[in-house]
């Protein structure tokens, strides 16, 4: 498989008036052309900031070191215009937010079409009806004309979807795509981005924080802590096997309708990012803390047949 | 469909504040400790001269009564006799609007023209040095009297450079060598109409200063007003998704943004747009400028209360015409708004 997007030592920092926050640290992963990677760990764990990284969409006072390949060339300031909103789309958390209130579904979808083909807008308008219709939006005429207020989440979250095929992307970005719906709306968006994907070959970066839809819909999964990678494997391994603390963890967490005992919260918040210093990030919550846990910032290795983690209690395993 | 009703409620409530405002106007009138009676016959009259005068401008009868009369009287467009120049009010209003709103609508076109393109620029641009150079002239045309910019733009542009003249709407030799017929009011207009192309920049050269001196103001708030509505527009997750999807930089701040940002910015012109009308009287006394703030502002001084009626009607039927048009705009931008 070749790689369509190769993180390499990346780290992210924000400087804000309180210190430089360590937004994310020393990420090394890649997504493979036609796979699903989904992206987990709790709020606030950086990994919508990944997603951005990879269209340059941080914010002002974001300072980036190492590097981001995509198909094999290094992302700067001049060529990721040529990435983003074309060979890379994303769709949003909450789609009632990300669409213009005053702008109709079809001037939204026209200007988006127009940018990204250079066609003109009367091209574009032909192809609208044909893209509703692959998000399974069938009332075309009405949802060209209306305003996202008119139309539900997860006719919304339909809309973006289209945006983004619009663009015929080699990556689909979801940042938590499902959250801001109803339970059985979110399947079928699930569902939606599943088959799309399975009929267009597209690689998806799904970010999420929800393990259900881990088990899903990825093909492989990185999991994230307070701006680090602590473990990245195939989903089947990863949760018949799950090596980190943290991630074992997370799967406690998750609701499971057959066992009758709530599941265990993981103790603890996420750290501060400002002045973060060496050893183990999740050391302060961890119940398998050891010594070297204080001093020595573990790093990513393979333990396993491509799985990787990133604590010192495997670290005799590595190859 | 929709605009249609909205419209016509809208219409329907501008009706009934227009209504409030006459009766508040008209009672307001009644109570002010002065004789009007005694005013209208001037000084020195005889008490039979004034009992005459109180029967003629009917001021004997019931209040209420009276209210009758003069709503009866609006109907018709009929104010009444101005006291001070006994002239019919209407005649005289009619001509000072016309000329306050040659200046205005001048003024509220570079308001809005600069104002709206200059605060997008200064959201774009934060916090570097168009933004802060931006900064200090709207604090400046917000704060610093518009009288006292009035006569600095004379000084400079009068007096030392020579270029421009000091008042009045037109020159009087211009107005005798090439007379030009007033069909519309608007000298603008009216010299064109008669392809009076020497009277025409004549009337130009005669509104600039003034047009300035009044747009500082407005231009100074649109501007501060728009910046502030589009710093926080930036910010929402929209302006990402449209940056996310490669659209045009332009589009998005002149588009995509300033299309939301700008609701406010008009509520802050309808604003602006009243108080020009009567409250820069200052701005028209210093340019000579025969508008309805210099008349009302004669009106005050010489207690001429039918005058006084006419004007307060008269502008706040401006005033909830323009807001009315504000509401319809705002409906137009926004489709939420219709309901």
């Amino acid at each position: 498989m070749n790689e369509l997007v190769k993180f390499e030592n990346y780290s992210l920092t924000f400087k804000t008036l309180y210190g430089d926050v360590r937004a994310l640290r020393n990420l090394s992963f890649t997504i493979n052309s036609g796979e699903i990677v989904a992206l987990v760990g709790e709020t606030g764990c950086g990994k919508t900031v990944t997603a951005l990284s990879i269209i340059g969409l941080l914010p002002e006072n974001a300072s980036q070191t190492g590097k981001i390949f995509f198909k094999g060339v290094e992302v700067n300031h001049e060529n990721v215009k040529r990435i983003r909103g074309k060979e890379v789309a994303i769709v949003f958390q909450d789609p009632t937010s990300s669409l213009n209130p005053l702008y109709s579904i079809e001037q939204q979808l026209v200007d988006v079409f127009v940018s990204r083909w250079d066609i003109p807008k009367s091209e574009a308008k032909e192809k609208i009806d044909g893209l509703l219709r692959q998000v399974q939006l069938f009332d075309v005429d009405r949802i060209r004309r209306a305003y996202p207020h008119e139309l539900s989440g997860g006719m919304r979250q339909r809309v973006m979807i289209a945006m983004a095929l619009a663009c015929e992307p080699s990556l689909l970005i979801a940042d938590e795509p499902t959250t801001a719906l109803d339970v059985t709306v979110q399947r079928q968006i699930l569902y939606l981005i599943w088959e799309l994907q399975r009929a267009r070959k597209f690689s998806v970066l799904f970010i999420t924080h929800d393990l259900g839809i881990v088990a899903q819909l990825a093909d492989r999964v990185v999991v994230m802590y307070a701006g680090n990678i602590v473990e990245m494997a195939p989903k089947k391994e990863l949760f018949s096997n799950p090596l980190h603390p943290y991630t074992s963890g997370l799967l406690n967490c998750a609701l499971d309708p057959r066992k009758k005992k709530l599941p265990e919260p993981i103790p603890g918040s996420l750290p501060s990012l400002t002045g973060l210093l060496d050893g183990c990030i999740f050391r302060e919550r961890c119940g398998r803390v050891q010594n070297d846990c204080g001093i020595l910032t573990p790093e990513l290795a393979e333990v396993r047949p491509s799985h990787f983690v990133a604590c010192h209690l495997w670290r005799e395993q590595r190859g | 469909m929709n605009f249609l009703r909205y419209t016509v409620s809208r219409l329907f409530w501008s009706i009934f504040v227009v209504l409030g405002v006459v009766f508040v106007v008209f009672l307001v009138s009644n109570v002010v400790p002065s004789d009007p009676a005694a005013l209208w016959v001037g000084p020195k009259a005889t008490h039979s001269a004034i009992q005459a005068a109180r029967e003629k401008l009917k001021l004997d009868r019931p209040i209420l009564l009276r209210f009758g009369y003069f709503l009866k009287d609006l109907l018709r467009f009929d104010l009444g006799t101005s006291i001070r120049t006994h002239n019919p009010v209407i005649e005289d209003i009619r001509k000072a609007l016309t000329a306050t709103f040659e200046l205005l609508l001048l003024a509220e076109f570079l308001a809005v023209g600069l104002g709206i393109p200059l605060g997008v620029l200064a959201a774009v641009k934060r916090n570097k040095w168009f933004d802060n150079l931006s900064r200090v002239f709207a604090v400046a045309g917000v704060s610093l009297p518009s009288f006292w910019y009035g006569m600095i733009l004379q000084l400079l542009f009068f007096k030392w450079l020579g270029i421009l003249p000091l008042s009045d709407r037109i020159d009087t030799f211009v107005s005798l060598i090439h007379p030009f017929e007033e069909k519309t009011g608007f000298y603008l207009i009216d010299t064109l109409l008669a392809r009076n192309y020497v009277a025409f920049f004549d009337v130009v050269k005669h509104l600039i200063l003034p047009a300035i001196t009044l747009a500082a103001y407005p231009i100074g708030l649109i501007m501060r007003q728009v910046r502030s509505m589009m710093v926080e527009v930036l910010q929402e997750n929209y302006i990402r998704t449209a940056f996310a999807y490669a659209i045009p930089e332009r589009k998005i701040y002149f588009g995509y943004a300033l299309k939301n940002a700008i609701a406010p910015a008009m509520v802050t012109v309808a604003l602006s747009f009243a108080y020009t009308l009567v409250g820069a009287f200052l701005v028209e006394l210093i340019f000579n400028w025969p508008g309805l703030g210099r008349y009302a502002a004669n009106a005050i001084l010489s207690m001429d209360y039918p005058a006084i009626v006419g004007v307060t009607i008269v502008a706040s039927v401006c005033y909830v015409l323009i807001n009315f048009v504000v509401d319809l705009i705002q409906a137009k931008i926004d489709p939420r708004i219709r309901f």
